[in-house]
């Protein structure tokens, strides 16, 4: 996912300079379309190996040969014609027009299958070039392509690249700088009814947007929405018009038009690549692709998922991030060292309790909010975001989603809505931004819920294990109602949400080695990220405890809840906790474990209060995306539901424990 | 022996009454209260045996029930799978096709279909010589992706779906009459090679997808 543009962090985002000439790169998904813009551009987005993870546009510059140029990377199209949200926001752009050249990128080993998407390209009158990528997986399947040949017969520039490795690249950036769009647009002949109709409709069509007339008027015809609502709106036009060419045409065709034209299209890159595409005479199976069988099968997918949940979770964020590291920060570094320092230095030259008590003490900017930030948030954060992005950059994720469609059929969602929910337990408001690239409203609303209710982030994750690690009991519990929550809820949502059942169907990209370079730029910048995004969050919170302490007001505060915390039978203390998690969910969770490691809670107790603290409130910044996302109104219903049903679930299961006289 | 459309009509409402239903419906009352000629034709056909309190098919009634109620169970299947009618004009359709549907063009759509073995309401249609000869060749026909199993190929004979999204996301992914479609898993997800693409859908737009088989 792209999270520069993704999570409110638009610093490193040049704003757009019209003064520069365009190049937009367009492709299906997971094509490499970023992993290019990386290389063009220098600046780095997070390259993932799995489809439809870039949601945003991201912009960047690039010099080629004297020139500056500005370019633009857009979420995975398999056509003109949109089927999701991102597609339309791609579709979008090349509509507005203004592109110097369009780099239509392509995985080189399915050209067959993406060149009928150049065709369309080409055909709408856009500068297009061709790329493409990957072309050393290619040769080592023993592919041949020739290049020459292919520029000839359709006319545009032809590069073969690897963007990863950065093999064709320079040749790339020498066509752009001598590219001049041709003087006249290559046309496929889709049959005289088609054509026909083309004819009627194409002189109606917008001149002068980023599309050729012709090709608006082939998106009528196919049925395209988008255009026939803009088409309608034109002034002049009676809409009896267009609906009985469009009868007329349906009358004359056997199929639809919808299923003429892209079958035109696919005819017309099938004769193209019989010359210039030589396939090899026999497909090998690697290990990688047996292990990519044995991660889609029931019977050894489900224990390869507990292997990558036990070794990525839970002994490396769990027991490494969360044990050793915070550990060693927390007790030996600002326990031993800092803290006592810095109280000592303020006590000395400080004269002023209240400001003793903002900047140190035991709530303080630094005792606390810098802290937490840097000795429990960071190494626990750090180590998911390395898991998560070995995972992700192997190709796991799309077979994980293959693996509980079933299952997530059952909550209203489909197996595509995994990728949110996994990277969920990275950052919640990163994956609820992501929750776009799910087909319908319906599911996206309930992934927005079941993401703010039920999945913790990374840092609450790396607390809550760390906390109960040494307690399997509590873990089991607390694994236990999570696991029915998300799916109960999930099942109830969707059946009190009206809407069809999603169908599934998802790329599954090849298993691929990580490499050890992406994977740490990748959590760089996601830790990066993180820690600008928090520490000011973290501060203000110490600043507002402060405020609280000094009127007072905290105290009132912690009192009252302080009776919710005797209710679900948590200790007092606890209050202070959960009054932090208003601020930042692992804020809250910090400050569990630090009542933890004091040994103030019980068994039962901890179960309790992981249970209640996972399920509460999303953070301010998830809320306010969730705002930004699906309406105030919603997001006020959701949080309005997530409150008193997280306390009324810890009381729940307090009572339970108790009942059955269980003690963890 | 000339059989017109009104004696096939009988002769299939007989097959239901005797071969289909349970319990059966086989005296005399009973049977002449549903058609619409006599028994006593039938039987001067040579078709039916009214000996006896219970009515029997003759060998050469049963075969020519049996032809009868094929020809009109293949064209419910035609027009349910391929052409997609709704379930009354599928009826409907199929009532007037099958008296027209000659022995050739039978064992035609009944490879079409891939030689199924039940109607869309699931009742059997009687097999055909084409049917006992695909079985022993394991002839290539079309079945839908469901069907295959892990491992085994096919090319793609059409698309059925429904609706023009679904239509639209299978086309996108290669998913186009003529080219190579491999089976590679079918539990949890269906997942699927299309040149050197895999792709995982749900069983719904498996079942879209209809495949000439090509062995395994």
């Amino acid at each position: 996912m792209n999270q520069q543009s993704g999570c409110g962090c638009h610093g490193s985002q040049p704003e757009e300079d019209s003064a520069l000439k365009k190049i937009v790169l367009v492709g299906n998904p997971n094509v490499g379309k970023s992993a290019l813009f990386n290389r063009l551009t220098g600046s780095y987005v997070v390259v993932s190996n799995y489809p439809g993870t870039t949601v945003e546009v991201s912009r960047g510059k690039c010099q080629i040969g004297t020139e500056e140029f500005q370019i633009e990377d857009t979420p995975g199209m398999y056509s003109l014609r949109p089927i999701t949200e991102e597609e339309q926001v791609s579709r979008d752009i090349l509509l507005t027009g203004g592109a110097e050249v369009v780099l239509h990128v392509v995985d080189a080993k399915n050209l067959k299958r993406m060149l009928s998407f150049t065709l369309q390209l080409a055909e709408a009158g856009l500068p297009v070039v061709l790329v493409l990528n990957m072309i050393d997986e290619a040769n080592q399947l023993k592919i041949d392509i020739n290049t020459q040949l292919l520029e000839k017969k359709l006319g545009i520039p032809v590069v073969a690249i690897s963007a990863l490795s950065g093999q064709g690249v320079a040749q790339l950036k020498e066509k752009i700088a001598v590219y001049r769009q041709p003087e006249t647009t290559p046309e496929i002949f889709y049959g005289d009814a088609v054509e026909a109709a083309l004819n009627t409709l194409a002189p109606i069509m917008p001149a002068g947007r980023g599309l050729s007339q012709r090709s608006l008027a082939l998106l009528l015809i196919q049925g395209d929405a988008a255009i026939s609502a803009e088409e309608q709106e034109l002034e002049g036009r009676s809409s009896d018009f267009l609906d009985t060419t469009l009868a007329n045409l349906e009358e004359q065709l056997e199929e639809s038009a919808s299923y003429v034209v892209p079958m035109t299209l696919h005819q017309c890159a099938v004769n193209t690549c019989t010359e210039t595409f030589a396939p090899p005479a026999s497909k090998y199976n690697s290990f990688a692709n047996r292990l990519s069988g044995w991660t889609m099968r029931p019977l050894t997918g489900v224990p390869i998922l507990l292997l990558v949940l036990y070794f990525g979770l839970y002994k490396f964020v769990g027991e490494f991030g969360a044990g050793t590291i915070v550990d060693f920060l927390e007790a030996d570094l600002f326990g031993a060292y800092i803290s006592p320092w810095i109280n000592n230095l303020l006590q000395t030259y400080i004269p002023w309790q209240p400001i003793r008590d903002l900047l140190g003490m035991e709530y303080g900017i630094i005792t606390l909010g810098i802290r937490y930030a840097i000795a429990i948030i960071l190494p626990i954060v750090g180590t998911f975001f390395i898991a998560f992005s070995i995972i992700e950059d192997t190709g796991y994720l799309p077979r994980l989603a293959l693996l509980v469609d079933r299952i997530f059929k059952k909550i209203g969602l489909n197996g595509r809505a995994v990728i949110p929910m996994t990277l969920g337990f990275g950052c919640d408001t990163m994956a609820t931004i992501v929750t776009r690239t799910l087909e319908t409203k319906r599911e996206r609303i309930i992934a927005t819920l079941l993401l703010a209710l039920a999945i913790p982030c990374s840092a609450q994750l790396g607390v809550i294990l760390g906390m109960v690690a040494e307690n399997p009991g509590a873990m089991a519990v607390w694994a236990g109602f999570m696991l029915f929550i998300f799916l109960f809820i999930g099942f109830l949502t969707a059946r009190l949400m009206p809407g069809d059942r999603p169908n599934f169907y998802m790329e599954v990209p090849p298993l691929r080695m990580p490499r050890p370079g992406a994977v740490f730029m990748k959590t760089y910048t996601r830790m990066q990220w993180y820690f600008v995004e928090i520490l000011p969050l973290f501060i203000l919170a110490s600043v507002l405890i402060w405020l609280g302490k000094i009127t007072a007001t905290f105290d009132v505060v912690v009192s009252w809840l302080s009776y919710v915390m005797g209710w679900i039978g948590l200790p007092k203390e606890a209050a202070v906790a959960f009054l932090f998690g208003f601020f930042r969910r692992d804020y809250g969770a910090a400050g569990l474990f630090d009542l933890q490691q004091a040994g103030a809670l019980t068994g039962n107790q901890l179960a309790v209060a992981v249970i209640t603290l996972t399920l509460f409130v999303p953070c301010i910044a998830q809320f306010l995306v969730m705002k930004k996302e699906r309406g105030f109104k919603m997001a006020c219903a959701m949080a309005l539901f997530i409150f008193p049903f997280a306390f009324a679930t810890g009381g729940l299961v307090n009572a339970l424990l108790n009942l059955t006289g269980i003690q963890l | 022996m000339k059989i017109n459309e009104q004696i096939e009509e009988a002769l299939e409402v007989l097959w239901v009454c005797l071969v289909d239903a349970r319990p059966q419906l086989n005296t005399k009352s009973q049977l002449s209260a549903k058609l619409e000629i006599s028994l006593d034709q039938l039987a001067q056909e040579g078709l039916v045996d009214l000996s006896g309190e219970t009515i029997h098919f003759t060998q050469a009634g049963k075969q020519e029930a049996a032809l009868a109620i094929r020809r009109h169970r293949l064209s419910e299947r035609l027009f349910h799978d391929i052409i997609e009618t709704d379930q009354t004009d599928m009826e409907e359709a199929a009532c007037q096709v099958e008296h027209i549907v000659k022995k050739g063009i039978e064992e035609k759509i009944c490879r079409l279909l891939g030689h199924p073995e039940t109607c869309p309401h699931g009742k059997p249609i009687p097999p055909g010589e084409c049917c006992r000869k695909a079985r022993e060749t394991k002839e290539k026909f079309v079945v839908p992706l469901t069907s295959l199993k892990p491992g085994e190929c096919g090319t793609i004979a059409y698309i059925k779906a429904g609706d023009s999204k679904k239509l639209q996301k299978l086309m996108v992914m290669g998913v186009l009459p003529g080219n190579n479609i491999e089976l590679n898993a079918s539990f949890p997800s269906f997942v699927f090679s299309v040149d050197y693409s895999q792709y995982a859908v749900d069983t719904d737009m498996a079942a879209a997808i209809i495949v000439r088989r090509s062995g395994i």
